[in-house]
Formats: C-alpha cells, sequence, structure tokens
C-alpha cells in the first residue's frame, strides 16, 4: 500500500470537520457538503451495482445467450431469455408516469408477493427454534436440565430463579403486547402490568447499547483527527 | 438552589464541548485498561479455534462507513485469528452495501503488511465482492456458490486455479465451518435460511444498538457467538494477546475513549434530573 | 378493475413459487422411502427399510436426501452415498429445483430498480436549479458530485492507473470520512436528547434508568475496574451480562414472538392483495 500523501490526510480531515461545523450552528458549507457526499456516493454505488450484480448475473448470460442464438442457437442460447427480465425491469420506472404507474405495480406485485410468499419459511424457521429453547424448567439442575428426568447434576436454585424470570417474562410481555382484548379481568391486567415494568429493564439495556454504537461512530473520526491528522498520541 | 434548577438547561454546547474533550484525552494520554471477557465473544473464539482443517470461513462483510466505529475492529481481530491459525476464508458482502468488501481489504491489507507477509491472496484469502439478492443469494450461495459469484472482486474466474487455489476446493456450503456476518445489523435471514436448513454454525458482528435483540439467538444455540460493538472487539483481542501491550486493534483503542463517553453521557443525565428535581420543588 | 386484479394475480403467483417450495416435501411423500443405505450401484441404490431391503432404481427422477448430524437434510447424488447413511428417496416435486433459477429471476429484477434513486435525486435537483430556488448552485455541486462519483467507481477493482487513483481518494478520502461523520452525529444528538428528555418522573423510569447505567458501566472497563473487588454476582460486568442475557432477552422474545404472528398474518395479507391504504387503494 502507497504512502499516504499528506494532501489527501488534509482533504479528509477538512470534510470531516466541515460537517463538524453544524454543531455550532447549522451553515451553508456543512449542507453544500451533505450534497457532496450524497452526488459521490450516489453515482458510486451507481456503478458497483452494476459490476457487482447487473453486469454479471443478467447482461453476460444474456449476451452470451445472443451470441449462441446467433451462433446457430448453440447450447446457451436459452440465456437470450434473460431480455425479457429486462423489458420487464424496466416497469420500475413507470413509477414517475402519472398515466403508466400501474405498470410499475406489476414489478413491485411481484417483489412484494416473493417476499411474502418466503416469510412463512423465514418466520417459522427463525422462530421456532426460540419458541422450543422457551420451555424451560422452572426447578432446574446446574446444568439446565429439569429435575425430572434430567441428569444426574445437582439441583441449583440460581439457574431455577433465571428460569422462572425468563418464562414469566416472556409471558407477560406477551399478555403486555396482546391487544386484541380489553386487560379488565385482574389477573390478566397485573400481568400486563407486570409485562410493562419488565420491558422497562430491557429499554433501559436499549439505550445503554445505543449509547455505545452513537459513540464507537465519533470516536473513529476523533482517532483519525487526533492521530493521522495532527498527530497527537 | 436556583443554580440547581438551572443545571437542566445547561446550552448543549457545552456538552459537546464535554464528550471532545472527555473522548480525546485517552487518545493524547494513550491508557489502556483490562476488559471483562464476555461469554458470547469467548463462545466465537473458541468455536474458531476449533476449526478442522480443509474447511474455510465465510465472512460476509457488509458494514461501510457508518459503522465502521464498530465493525473494523470486530474484522479485524477476527481476521488477524484466522490469519494466525492459517485458516482460510473468503470475504463477500451480502446485500446490505456494495462498499462492504473494500472496507474488508482495507483491513486486511494493513494486517498482512504488518503481522502475516508471507499470506497471500488466492491461497490464505479470496474477496468475492458485493452480490445482491438477500436470502435468495444465501440459499444460491449454500447450493453453489458459482451460481451468485462468476468473479471475485479483482476479476479473476472462480474456476481460475493459478489466481484463487482456495476456490477450487469451495463449491457449496458443505466447505464452510462458520459464517461471520459482520455488519451494523446482520441480516436474520442466515439464520432460517442457512442454519436452520443445513445446520451451519453462524456468528454476528453487530452494533451494540442491535445486539440486544441479537441475545436469544444465542440462548436458543442458532448463534454460536457474536461480538457487540466496540467492547467484543477489544474483548476478542483480550484473547488474542493476553498481554495488555500486544492490543492495538481499533476495539482496544476505543474502548477507554468510549468509557469516558458513556461517563459524560451519564453525569449529563444525572445533572438533568437533579435540575429537575430542584426545579421542581422550587415551584412546588 | 382489470389492472388491480391482474396485478393480484402476479403477486399470488409471485409468492405462490417460495409458499409452495416451503410447504410441499421436495420429494412425493407416498412414494418416498426412507432407510439405511445398504449398497449403491449406477442402477440402483439398496435401502434396509424396517428390517427388510429394498431396491430403488436409479432414474432421472430420483431425488435423494441425506440426513446430517444436525438432523437437516441434504440433497446428494447417488454416487455420494455411502453404506450407512440415512436417507431418503423418491421422485422429485421439482419445486427445489428450480429455486435458483427463480432466485436469480427475482435478484435480477430487483436489480433493476437501481437506477430510480438517481433519476428521483436527479429530478429533485434539476428542478431547484431551473426554478432558481435558494442555494441552487448546492444542486450543481450535486450533479458534479455524482459524475466524479461514477468516475470513481470506474476504477474499482482496477489494478493501477488513474481510475484506480480516483476511486482511492473519492472512496477513502471523501466518501468514507464524510459518511461517518454525519452518522457520528448522533453521538452527540443522543447525548443532548439523554440530558434533556431522560427524566426519573415515575418507578418505571428509575427501573430503566438503572438498568441503562448497568449496562453502560458494565461493558466498558471502567465498571470492571470499579467493581473487581466485590463477589462476582455484584461486579457490574456481570451484572450487565445477566441483564442482557435473562431479562432481556426474555422481554425482546415476548416482542418477537408477538410481531412473528403479525408478520406472518401481513405476509398473508400482501400475498393475498387483502392489504389496504394509501398506496393499495389507489386509482390505477
Amino acid at each position: 500500500m502507497e504512502e499516504i500523501a499528506p494532501w489527501q490526510i488534509w482533504l479528509a480531515a477538512i470534510v470531516t470537520l466541515g460537517i463538524y461545523s453544524y454543531l455550532i450552528s447549522d451553515n451553508k458549507l456543512y449542507r453544500l457538503l451533505l450534497k457532496v457526499m450524497i452526488g459521490l456516493g450516489v453515482g458510486y454505488n451507481f456503478i458497483i451495482m452494476w459490476k457487482q450484480v447487473l453486469q454479471p448475473l443478467w447482461w453476460q448470460p444474456m449476451t452470451r445467450g445472443f451470441a449462441a442464438v446467433f451462433n446457430g442457437f448453440a447450447p446457451g442460447s436459452a440465456g437470450a431469455l434473460w431480455v425479457l427480465v429486462g423489458l420487464l425491469g424496466t416497469l420500475w420506472y413507470f413509477q414517475f408516469s402519472r398515466k403508466y404507474l400501474w405498470l410499475s405495480r406489476i414489478v413491485i406485485g411481484m417483489t412484494l408477493g416473493a417476499g411474502a410468499g418466503v416469510v412463512f419459511k423465514q418466520q417459522l424457521l427463525m422462530n421456532m427454534p426460540q419458541i422450543a429453547d422457551s420451555f424451560r424448567p422452572l426447578i432446574a439442575r446446574a446444568d439446565g436440565t429439569p429435575l425430572v428426568g434430567g441428569s444426574t447434576a445437582p439441583l441449583s436454585l440460581w439457574m431455577s430463579l433465571n428460569n422462572i424470570i425468563f418464562v414469566g417474562t416472556i409471558v407477560c410481555v406477551m399478555v403486555y403486547f396482546f391487544f386484541s382484548f380489553e386487560h379488565k379481568w385482574a389477573p390478566v391486567r397485573h400481568t400486563a402490568g407486570l409485562g410493562r415494568w419488565l420491558l422497562m429493564v430491557s429499554f433501559g439495556a436499549f439505550f445503554g447499547n445505543t449509547v455505545m454504537t452513537r459513540m464507537a461512530v465519533f470516536l473513529e473520526r476523533l482517532q483519525f483527527l487526533l492521530r493521522d491528522w495532527l498527530h497527537l498520541g | 438552589m436556583e443554580w440547581l434548577a438551572r443545571l437542566q438547561s445547561i446550552d448543549r454546547r457545552w456538552i459537546y464541548a464535554a464528550i471532545w474533550v472527555a473522548c480525546a484525552l485517552p487518545f493524547v494520554v494513550n491508557i489502556k485498561l483490562p476488559v471483562y471477557v464476555s461469554p458470547e465473544t469467548r463462545r466465537l473464539y473458541e468455536f474458531i479455534e476449533k476449526c478442522p482443517p480443509g474447511k474455510v470461513v465465510l465472512v460476509d462483510s457488509a458494514w461501510d462507513a457508518g459503522s465502521q466505529g464498530e465493525n473494523w475492529g470486530q474484522v479485524e481481530v477476527v481476521f488477524e485469528h484466522l490469519l494466525r491459525k492459517r485458516i482460510p476464508f473468503i470475504i463477500t458482502s451480502v446485500e446490505v452495501t456494495p462498499l462492504g468488501p473494500q472496507f474488508a481489504d482495507q483491513v486486511i491489507e494493513r494486517l498482512v503488511r504488518e503481522k502475516f507477509p508471507d499470506r497471500k491472496y488466492g491461497v490464505d484469502w479470496v474477496n468475492l465482492g458485493y452480490t445482491k439478492g438477500g436470502w435468495q443469494a444465501m440459499q444460491q450461495i449454500a447450493k453453489d456458490i458459482r451460481q451468485q459469484y462468476k468473479k471475485d472482486s479483482r476479476g479473476y474466474s472462480l474456476d481460475d486455479a493459478e489466481h484463487l487455489p482456495l476456490m477450487q476446493r469451495v463449491r457449496n456450503i458443505e466447505d464452510i465451518y462458520l459464517i461471520y456476518s459482520v455488519t451494523y445489523s446482520p441480516l436474520e435471514d442466515w439464520i432460517p435460511f442457512i442454519h436452520g436448513v443445513y445446520g451451519t454454525p453462524i456468528a454476528f458482528g453487530c452494533a451494540g444498538i442491535q445486539s440486544t435483540t441479537y441475545y436469544r439467538y444465542l440462548l436458543s444455540g442458532q448463534l454460536v457467538g457474536m461480538l457487540v460493538g466496540v467492547r467484543g472487539a477489544a474483548e476478542y483481542d483480550a484473547l488474542l494477546h493476553p498481554n495488555l501491550r500486544d492490543r492495538n486493534s481499533m476495539g482496544t483503542k476505543l474502548i477507554v475513549p468510549q468509557a469516558f463517553g458513556h461517563l459524560v453521557i451519564i453525569v449529563a443525565v444525572i445533572l438533568g434530573n437533579i435540575g429537575y428535581f430542584a426545579a421542581r420543588r422550587r415551584r412546588g | 378493475m382489470t389492472k388491480r386484479r391482474f396485478i393480484a394475480l402476479v403477486t399470488f403467483l409471485a409468492g405462490l413459487y417460495y409458499f409452495l417450495e416451503f410447504v410441499v416435501p421436495p420429494t412425493i411423500p407416498w412414494r418416498t422411502v426412507r432407510g439405511e443405505v445398504v449398497s449403491v450401484s449406477p442402477q440402483s441404490i439398496t435401502l434396509l427399510v424396517n428390517g427388510q431391503q429394498q431396491q430403488i432404481p436409479v432414474e432421472p427422477t430420483l431425488k435423494v436426501y441425506r440426513e446430517r448430524p444436525t438432523g437437516a437434510p441434504e440433497s446428494v447424488e447417488p454416487a455420494q452415498l455411502r453404506p450407512g447413511d440415512r436417507v431418503s428417496a423418491g421422485p422429485t416435486t421439482y419445486l427445489s429445483d428450480w429455486l435458483t433459477p427463480v432466485n436469480n429471476f427475482f435478484i435480477v429484477l430487483g436489480s433493476m430498480a437501481w437506477g430510480m434513486g438517481l433519476i428521483s435525486l436527479a429530478m429533485v435537483h434539476s428542478g431547484n436549479i431551473r426554478r432558481r430556488r435558494p442555494e441552487w448552485y448546492g444542486s450543481v455541486v450535486f450533479f458534479l458530485a455524482v459524475g466524479g462519483g461514477i468516475v470513481a467507481g470506474l476504477g474499482y477493482g482496477a489494478e493501477g492507473g488513474w481510475l484506480k487513483e480516483a476511486n482511492d481518494v473519492v472512496f477513502n478520502y471523501l466518501l468514507r470520512p464524510m459518511s461517518s461523520t454525519v452518522f457520528s452525529l448522533l453521538a452527540f444528538h443522543m447525548a443532548t436528547a439523554s440530558y434533556r428528555a431522560f427524566r426519573v418522573k415515575s418507578g418505571e423510569a428509575a427501573l430503566m434508568m438503572t438498568s441503562a447505567f448497568v449496562v453502560m458501566l458494565g461493558q466498558i472497563p471502567i465498571g470492571l475496574w470499579l467493581t473487581h473487588g466485590l463477589p462476582s454476582f455484584l461486579q457490574l460486568p456481570v451484572m450487565a451480562q445477566w441483564v442482557l442475557y435473562i431479562a432481556n432477552s426474555a422481554a425482546v422474545r415476548g416482542m418477537w414472538f408477538g410481531m412473528m404472528v403479525g408478520a406472518i398474518a401481513v405476509g398473508l395479507r400482501f400475498w393475498l392483495s387483502l392489504e389496504r391504504g394509501a398506496f393499495f387503494d389507489r386509482e390505477l
């Protein structure tokens, strides 16, 4: 890898500080840099998508197919059928037409339909092991097996307590989110109330991890400015 | 008491300044502190340690600039582990971002230059570049990797034995020991479509904010391990280098400034609450 | 009305393949034989079924699935079978055989929309320039940047030359720094939002704040440093792990089970075109 030229580091530092100028107040430099960033990103991704996806998966099989067709329907001619997918793909762009908008709904419908068809497999395969794992013994041995029918490991109060909290939390949270009927009956109302309290613990964990993530992005930039640009530390 | 009530209306720019100063200090003074290694990090490390010869790891490096603070360190430590144990690996980015493979290239280039100069592209690792298709792409990769990728990111055909000898023994999911997906929010589709169907172990490297939804997969065994944010990378670095002085991954460099940043947030929340209660007492 | 019905039909057919591929077994159920492999020849496979040997002729329509140690079956050729393997064999239902071409079709179809974002932005910015809206020069800069991005993208994967240099500069010293800096502004917004809004006004808020502080401190070295002298269950990292693995995972599971039912219900509505709303009820 070549030595990084100072002007390149300065370029990165200037655009970084230009965007951070927003922290003082919204300004024209910040808005201009945003437009530069969006423009570069859109243009760059446009080419990458072509090179990495459309060209190998669509263009090349299609052109090879047509070459085979013009070669007297040699093997591989079926690749020419990809032109139909290309024509179908152009229907996306009728989103910009008021009169022929419905044509774009065909490909949107196909994409939505495919996604909907796969949701059954996706959700069941993802969640069935979760459901199975949620049935935990409330009186458990040290290795997690139940008291009756489990291993010979000793009874564990800690494991049992954790399992009771675990299963109890799942039940209470599910009851809280069940809005199909009113929570009038006292046991249901109290269970839902407990579910709300237990959710607070989860939301606190979410908040803690959110702080961690947001900080990390800033720290990487700060490291660049201090070490790579200013050579401090 | 009035000054206590004013604690809830500090100008936001003072808070920004406090974050800048608190986070910059550990960079300038170069503080390193020991970390606690969490179970999910240790499980991933031990799983990679047990990799049998002849198997390959697939790294779905689908992150870009928005999450490089966390994900850079997460790929860096695992790449170092794989290079150290000479476990070959394949890099790709499925669906999320076309820029992911380029970032991974930068991480590897630095590692190879500084620590493993004898490792060779095409033998020890291959970068297949970006592919689109989400769960459809995952299914294709599992059945026959050549259905999804014709060439690598450098333009070599996957059947080019001279430039990509590694790919000559990788056909489908049978040849893959572990799939390590690193991005801001790894696609959960790896779990039902790959682990659920083929039983291939999956591990995630994710942003902290997303990790809270992935812990349930660790409990059910659908994930074999997970690196969470900056601390996951720092913990893995601690397993790779028991001596604190030998650690210099991105995760280790950022964890102490991260700690100071957390303290600023905690102090700000406490001050805001002190001001709130003081104002309430004055009114009441 | 005809247009609407045609779109509904297309939507249904698109989803029908994947639905059937999941629910219909890969082999015809009443003609599928399950047993242990005794011997294999090019013409037939001999299986031990309920203590008796049964010969299955090897035909072009025969599909063989071998059970893996994890229990999930894998599709294999008869020649790959070994004595002792547990298999199920029968005439194929063809659905799984078409998975690759169907997947490729949808991947390419979805990717065809890749110009939409560019066209939308171009329309907005060209409108700004035509009508000389405030800061219209920013839209000129946008178009110049798109051109620069396209040129830089052409250098992706290049071995050398000015295109590769352009790619390096744009990617490493413009795009990457700017993207991550924009994302990093969230750290400051989050800090001030926490300071202003996080008030302990109730018991639930107090519980949430306690949980947040335990997780924030437990995941940084300072948490370990503050409590390393205490018993293990009182150390902040251990408490943070308990919150994440037990309390948080259970709550997230509870939420996700509800979301699973909701996702299936919404998926069904989309698939059968029963969904209502501004987009779906719009005049065609």
